[in-house]
């Protein structure tokens, strides 16, 4: 549980500095306007009255960039957790797990601040769509998908121990629970 | 003149930055042919410019009015020869704000224009609006300001007399590159449908014009080009220092020798006429006292009417009686003089006070060609609205009501004109400012939306969906968004509930 928090704080993190370190500073009142400033926060001469740091911090919070930021990490980090449980929970289960919580990973950056950087990759069209959505509701999701995607792959994983050949030797025969045998047979439809 | 007058006129002139420079600026500039002079004379002082004439300085999101039932939106009046361009008004709100619980538009924010589709040329009788009324545009002052060691970053613009000069664009090839120049007005009017835009390279000599540029009189000359900056040695743009205009008819046509007219306690008369020499005697009289007396002409038509020295030589003013021999379509007829008379003149002086209306100040707009491109007024001292409150427009000609606040949002704005008739309102949930663009003539409904066109029609698709909060549909993403939390809510509990210890 503890690897799993700290992929999401490292994942979350991660955006947020990416996200610093794609800002620009507007030059114009009109890209500023997009980057969630305002008139008052420029000066008389018509430039940014904030220093990069301030700047972008004030545009993080203005546009809710925290919500995208715990979208990302939540999403990341399932799928990290996904990949570290490997085949105990089977690898269909675990791929289909994966790019599930990748998928929400890019339905977050869709409507993040990074989708302009980001439009190469086509971000920009499912954007346009999810442009309506709050990027809270997003965050929402992702918390329970991903929550619903941990439960159940922490199940499987507890009910399928890995086969005999991936595990030393030493541990095959103490391996409890039921036989591999048995756990395809129930993992049948 | 009095004595006080005299001292404000000196503290004035010594306010303002000369352009006294070693350099004879008359040399660096290039006529349109080796023999023509320069038509219109070299400024001495640079005049301050009105605020938020830079491209950073433009309206921010604005709301978007067309026009209102008592303003002019493509009216059309035809000058003595029947040309009749388009003239509209304008509105501009720049950088307002919100501030303890008011509006606020700081100095030089709010703008009206007078926004004409074509030039306003001199000496035709052309009519010219101004606000409620319907004045003769008469004759006008350009003058030519050089600034040297004139640098522009990329993306930023500079004043130059009336002219604004934005470095807009860098385009790559290869290991070579060009660089776009946008030249506006202070108002904000684009030449580029009339000059193009100036395009400046150093690694492309074969292409474009290499490092200098001309649209007319406004010119430059870069030394450095790059796609941070562009350096000019210098730069020119012209300036429209004052307009001459009149309310009042006195007389147009054929006048003898002998002919006078009546304007209030004065009489103009003219004293002689001389069809050979081109020329015709107008005197003022006050009484039987003869108070001004000015031959004018002979006409020069390959001259006119750009040339300054040739067009004054046609005009004459005597405080406010004002006329000219006119060139068109001929000057002298059967020993007769082609003149044109009138009242009641006033002037428009670029940065002077509007005398309707001193809370404004006045500022021509002047086209490189030597033609006028419409006047703005805009206020001099920072202007606050209280909710429920509006304020006057100049001369009352519109008004600015704030109907409605809410913390740092404006709820309900709206503009009207003098008649009452009132825009739908303009203000909104996610609405911080009351900036505005109103009007269809050549700077708001052209060039400004080069601008903040998209800004505007974003603002007016939100402003005119249904939205959320006011129980309107849902959008078909937001359901999609709100059935997927339903459904991983849903998802999660049949996981959780599949956890708990089954009774025995």
């Amino acid at each position: 549980m503890k690897r799993y928090l700290s992929w999401i704080t490292l994942a979350a993190l991660a955006y947020a500095a990416l996200s610093y370190f794609s800002f620009k500073l507007p030059a114009t009142l009109a890209d500023a306007e997009l980057c969630g400033f305002v008139a008052g926060d420029f000066n008389a001469d018509g430039q940014l009255a904030h220093a990069p740091l301030g700047a972008w911090w004030i545009s993080f919070m203005r546009k809710q960039e925290y919500w995208t930021a715990l979208s990302v990490g939540l999403a990341v980090g399932f799928v990290a957790h996904a990949l570290h449980i490997g085949r105990r929970a089977g690898s269909a289960r675990v791929a289909g797990a994966a790019a599930g919580g990748g998928l929400l990973a890019l339905s977050a950056l869709c409507v993040s601040c990074l989708a302009p950087v980001l439009s190469a990759v086509g971000l920009g069209l499912a954007g346009s769509w999810l442009v309506g959505v709050p990027k809270w509701l997003i965050a929402l999701n992702t918390l329970l998908l991903t929550g619903w995607g941990s439960l159940v792959l922490t199940r499987r994983g507890a009910v399928c121990p890995l086969p005999p050949a991936a595990l030393p030797q030493q541990y095959n025969a103490a391996a409890s629970g039921p036989s591999p045998q048995a756990c395809t047979v129930q993992n049948q439809p | 003149m009095n004595k006080t007058l005299m001292l404000c006129c000196l503290a004035l002139a010594a306010s303002a930055p000369t352009l006294a420079s070693a350099t004879d600026h008359a040399q660096l500039l290039r006529q349109a042919r080796p023999d023509m002079p320069l038509a219109h004379p070299l400024a001495t002082q640079d005049l301050a410019p009105p605020p938020f004439s830079l491209l950073s300085e433009r309206p921010v999101k604005p709301a978007y009015v067309p026009t209102l039932p008592g303003l002019r939106s493509g009216v059309t009046m035809a000058d003595d020869f029947g040309r009749k361009p388009p003239k509209f008004d304008a509105v501009f709100i720049r950088q307002s704000r919100i501030e303890n619980g008011e509006v606020v538009i700081p100095p030089g924010g709010l703008a009206y224009m007078e926004d004409t589709w074509g030039g306003e040329v001199a000496l035709r009788g052309e009519p010219v609006p101004v606000l409620g009324k319907t004045s003769t545009y008469v004759d006008y002052d350009m003058s030519i300001v050089v600034k040297e060691n004139v640098t522009i970053p990329a993306g930023q613009s500079v004043v130059v007399g009336g002219q604004v000069y934005h470095y807009y664009a860098t385009v790559a090839h290869g290991q070579t590159a060009s660089h776009a120049l946008h030249v506006r007005t202070i108002a904000g009017t684009d030449w580029e449908w009339a000059f193009g835009a100036p395009v400046l390279s150093q690694t492309q000599p074969q292409w474009w014009g290499g490092s200098q540029f001309n649209q007319l009189y406004n010119q430059g000359q870069a030394r450095e080009v790059t796609r941070e900056k562009m350096v000019f040695d210098w730069l020119s743009g012209v300036r429209m220092d004052r307009l001459l205009m009149a309310d009042q008819k006195l007389f147009a046509g054929a006048a003898g020798a002998g002919d006078h007219w009546q304007a209030g306690q004065r009489q103009v008369r003219v004293a002689a006429v001389d069809a050979a020499a081109g020329t015709v005697t107008v005197q003022v009289l006050e009484g039987d006292k003869v108070v001004f007396s000015k031959t004018l002409g002979p006409v020069n038509p390959k001259l006119l009417i750009e040339d300054t020295t040739s067009r004054k030589r046609l005009v004459f003013e005597y405080g406010d009686i004002v006329g000219f021999l006119s060139p068109w379509p001929e000057p002298f007829k059967d020993g007769k003089a082609n003149l044109k008379l009138y009242a009641q003149a006033f002037s428009l002086n670029y940065g002077a006070d509007f005398a309707a209306d001193k809370r404004f100040a006045v500022y021509p707009v002047g086209c490189p060609t030597g033609h006028n491109f419409g006047f703005m007024l805009v206020n001099k001292a920072e202007i606050r609205i209280k909710p429920g409150a509006m304020v006057d427009g100049p001369q009352a000609y519109f008004k600015i009501a704030v109907d409605k606040l809410d913390g740092d949002q404006v709820l309900a704005w709206h503009v009207q004109d003098s008649l009452g008739n009132k825009s739908h309102n303009l203000g909104g949930a996610g609405i911080a400012n009351i900036d505005l663009v109103l009007g269809q003539g050549r700077v708001a409904g052209q060039a400004i939306l080069k601008d903040v066109g998209k800004a505007m029609l974003e603002r007016s698709y939100a402003a005119a969906a249904p939205s959320a909060d006011a129980g309107g549909p849902l959008s078909p993403a937001l359901a999609g968004g709100l059935g997927i939390a339903a459904l991983g809510l849903f998802a999660l509990a049949f996981e959780l509930g599949r956890r708990r210890p089954k009774a025995d």
